[in-house]
């Protein structure tokens, strides 16, 4: 059985491992966004705040195409970017003691990190990445939630954010995928800016909830 | 307070990040509110994002991967052994059989020489020093009333103001355990109020080197100094000290 965890692209109806050297395929979709630490088995970050060091490796097999998505989405130049991935990297390994696998997936953890530390770096130098026009970005929302997702907390939050009415998805989308102020986004959708305030902070806390609530199952 | 604002200050800081005035009136809030976490909107707001992200379709850069491999996990791993060891185990020991002790001493030198160069070149503080233009450098001061709990320990600092970036190493600094206690960075900047900007919170491990990215939470444009506390687990927002180490920059 493949180790990664089971994340797969589909390729001639066939679903595959994505890692390269991995001959694993499957004829169904097992888990897409699957977390790479299956609850059998160690969480990479556990290995690499153990000071194991094919864990560092491992690591930036796992994350690395998540971590790169990222820092390119939020920095203003590759260059940037690099910088940003390597910090971030950086900051995983002297946090990876901190991952609890009772709270979130091991991928949401490392998601959070590479946030935290984009929008830190996003702040520090005044900028906010180029903002898309609200087409565009509600058309991303449309295509996104129609995948299929199954059973893992991706998928929990998938079904969740397809239960938001169609204002409110595009709200949260825009303050936390697009980084965008809630000042800009009432402005630009023209809705007070308490509503748009409102939005977003009712809509994480549900997001938490649903995190809460697998947490809870997996316990 | 209600948690109304609470919360509306974890969403901030989950898509936005927040000001100074904000962090405090956050760590306030928390401190009153201990069954909820700083991390709880953050990861709701990373699984948000994970679930609408188009799946990455690139892989990592291998400059990015080289570098942060010889880091080994930013003194976890490597940083945190011995560098002859480091050196050593790069060098086949076999060779030194088929060549003459002289050449092969010099060989080892060689190798010994290039894989310093190489780790160097690596270390993401070097990188840092060779790569912007305005690098502030200080090595770590022993607080004299810090003396008795933290007689060893050394190593330097290095911040860029043009990056915004720096780093810390640190050699020997007691282990803490994170549960109860974290180190936290303060850096004094000449231009900004009394206020010390927070650098960010961190831990030391046993391996008894560590190399620590600077995590200033706001722009940071003259560093006079920058200090170490020993605080509550997360930090704090105003520290109430002692200060443990001290290292004032100087341009080089």
């Amino acid at each position: 059985m493949c180790d990664v965890g089971l994340a797969d692209s589909r390729r001639r109806g066939r679903y595959r491992c994505e890692r390269r050297w991995c001959t694993q395929d499957f004829a169904r979709p097992l888990q897409l966004y699957a977390d790479v630490s299956s609850p059998q088995t160690e969480p990479i970050l556990h290995r690499v705040a153990r000071g194991e060091e094919r864990a560092v490796e491992a690591c930036m097999d796992a994350y690395g195409p998540l971590v790169w998505a990222l820092s390119r989405r939020m920095s203003p130049s590759n260059e940037d970017a690099a910088d940003a991935a390597q910090e971030i990297f950086i900051d995983l390994w002297t946090k990876a003691a901190r991952y609890d696998p009772a709270i979130a997936s091991e991928k949401t953890f490392v998601a959070m990190i590479a946030r935290r530390r984009l929008i830190d770096r996003l702040r520090k130098r005044g900028r906010r990445p180029q903002a898309q026009s609200l087409t565009a970005a509600a058309d991303v929302v449309a295509t996104s939630v129609d995948r299929v997702m199954v059973q893992d907390e991706a998928g929990r939050v998938s079904r969740l954010i397809d239960q938001l009415k169609p204002q409110q998805k595009q709200v949260i989308r825009l303050a936390v995928v697009e980084g965008w102020t809630h000042t800009q986004i009432a402005e630009r959708l023209d809705i007070p800016l308490g509503t748009v305030k409102t939005q977003v902070r009712r809509g994480l806390q549900r997001v938490r909830d649903a995190l809460s609530a697998g947490g809870e199952e997996a316990q | 307070m209600s948690d109304d604002r609470l919360f509306e200050l974890l969403s901030l800081d989950a898509t936005h990040g927040l000001s100074d005035a904000e962090e405090r009136e956050l760590e306030s809030l928390l401190a009153q509110n201990p069954d909820v976490s700083r991390d709880d909107f953050a990861l709701a707001a990373a699984a948000f994002d994970l679930a609408l992200l188009e799946e990455p379709d690139q892989e990592l850069p291998a400059s990015i991967r080289k570098s942060l491999a010889s880091t080994g996990g930013a003194g976890i791993v490597l940083f945190g052994q011995p560098a002859s060891s480091r050196v050593s185990s790069n060098r086949p020991p076999s060779r030194a059989h088929w060549f003459p002790i002289g050449l092969a001493a010099a060989a080892v030198a060689l190798v010994a020489l290039g894989t310093m160069l190489w780790s160097e070149k690596r270390d993401p503080m070097q990188q840092l020093m060779a790569n912007a233009p305005d690098v502030v450098r200080a090595t770590w001061t022993i607080v004299d009333a810090a003396k008795l709990m933290y007689p060893d320990v050394s190593g330097e600092v290095v911040w860029s103001d043009a990056r915004q970036a720096g780093y810390m190493r640190f050699r020997n600094l007691p282990v803490n355990d994170p549960s109860k206690s974290q180190y936290q960075l303060w850096i004094v900047d000449s231009k900004r109020d009394k206020h010390p900007v927070d650098g960010g919170v961190f831990d030391a491990n046993a391996d008894g080197e560590i190399l620590i990215p600077i995590d200033s939470k706001l722009r940071v444009d003259a560093p006079a100094a920058f200090v170490i506390t020993r605080e509550q687990p997360g930090g704090v927002v105003v520290s109430a000290g002692p200060h443990l180490l001290i290292a004032a920059p100087a341009k080089g």
